[in-house]
Formats: C-alpha cells, structure tokens, sequence
C-alpha cells in the first residue's frame, strides 16, 4: 500500500476542506478502498476519514416526500 | 506523523502509537498485541478469517485501518471465553465438528456471535447461511458450522430467556 495522510476531520465542513487537496479520498468503511489501495489500484496520498462524523449514517424523509440516505447508513442499521 | 489511538480490546484499555497510518487492525492484533487467534487470510476482504467485532458489529479486521478506530470497542476470539468456561457457540462448534483444519474457525466463531446478537437469522438454517456467507471454509465444514450456530443460538436465547423471567 502507498504512503498517505491520515486525517480525521471533526466536522463535515472540515471534511469537505481536507478532501478538497487533489489527490484525496474519503475513508468510510474502507471494504472498498483499502481493498484497491492493497492492490495498488488506486493510490491517494490522503484519506479523509468520515467513518465516525456523525450525521452521515440517517436516514430520514425530506419535507418534499424525498427521502435522504445518508452516505454512511448501513444496509442494516443499528436497532 | 505519529497518531496516538486508544482501543478498548477484550475489556482491557490499551493506548497505542502508531508510527504509520497503514497498520490495519488485524496486523496491530497480529504483531503489536500478540493477540493471534485472529487469522489472517487473503488480506483483502475476502475470506473472513479476521473477523472481530467492532463495537458490537462483525469486521474484517485486514480492511479496518487502526488509525480510524480510537475509542473503539474490539472484541476478538481471545476475548469470548470466561476463563475455562468456554463461549456458548464455542462449545457449538466442537460439540458439531463444526471445523477441519481450524484455520477459520477463530473468524467463523466471532462472525457467529455477531451474527446471533443482531437476532437476523434466528434458527433458520437458511438465514444462518446466508448471515455467515462472508466467512470462507476451504475443508467445507459448513454444515457442521451452521448446525453449531443454530444450536448456540438456541442456547442463548434460552438462557436468555431464563436471565428475564
């Protein structure tokens, strides 16, 4: 795996910033990315790791009838 | 860049420095703890040999980077027995053969016990495959596996039972 920067923003706003920097990927769960990062398929010089802002995992109705899901809910989420 | 993580793992606080943010959670179990009963398989996500519970959840400690996880609660295969009392699905498993070579036992176990505390699959053998079809067994002992899981689920929802009456 490449050498990267471990952020840990405390915020959304501050996770928009960090991931902003070309070259950056957001951290979640990681199934995924570390998977590729493993196989030198994909290599970010900084993850941004929004596996524990909190917000991220709702899903809730909108007032239009929409629904939001947010990027982190779990296909099976905490009861 | 140094990151400072504490983890609480199988009840014991440990605060560790990691000097490269690359270290998963199973190779800081494997090589830093000493804690080896979780098995490293592929490595990659695929096999289900590392899995542990994070916070209650099932993982696969090899794509579970450490730095991510402070303030987390792991508990591994080292972690389930009380004393020389062993877990129930432990029991399960030697009382079904549920294992050959036992390589992915320490995975299967925990993915069990993960399994039965989110109360998805009951003791339908059906669901329990389906729940425990992210841990591989290359000896194919898979149905020994799901008559122990179907059985320790049984037992701790009786004991479970007999705790609330």
């Amino acid at each position: 795996m490449n050498r990267f920067d471990f952020i840990r923003p405390a915020t959304m706003s501050e996770a928009v910033a960090a991931a902003a920097v070309p070259g950056s990927a957001y951290l979640a769960g990681g199934t995924n990315l570390i998977d590729l990062m493993k196989g030198g398929i994909v290599s970010p010089k900084r993850l941004v790791d929004v596996s524990r802002l909190p917000g991220l995992d709702r899903i809730e109705p909108l007032p239009d009838g929409g629904m939001r899901i947010g990027a982190r809910a779990q296909r099976r989420p905490r009861l | 860049m140094s990151l400072s993580i504490t983890l609480t793992i199988n009840g014991i606080r440990r605060t560790v420095e990691l000097e490269d943010p690359r270290i998963t959670l199973l190779d800081l179990l494997r090589e830093r703890l000493d804690l080896t009963g979780t098995k490293k398989g592929c490595d990659r996500g695929q096999c289900g040999a590392c899995t542990v519970l994070l916070d209650g959840r099932r993982i696969n400690s090899c794509l579970a980077l450490a730095a991510g996880l402070d303030g987390g609660e792991v508990l591994t295969i080292e972690g389930l027995a009380q004393g020389e009392a062993l877990h129930p699905v432990q029991a399960a498993f030697i009382a079904h053969d549920a294992f050959q070579c036992g390589f992915c036992t320490p995975g299967q176990i925990m993915s069990a016990v993960g399994l039965i505390q989110e109360g998805q699959a009951g003791d339908d053998p059906e669901r329990v495959r389906e729940g425990m079809s992210g841990n591989l067994c290359r000896c194919g002992a898979y149905r020994g596996i799901t008559e122990a899981v179907v059985e320790a689920q049984r037992s701790l929802a009786q004991a479970g039972r007999k705790e609330a009456a």
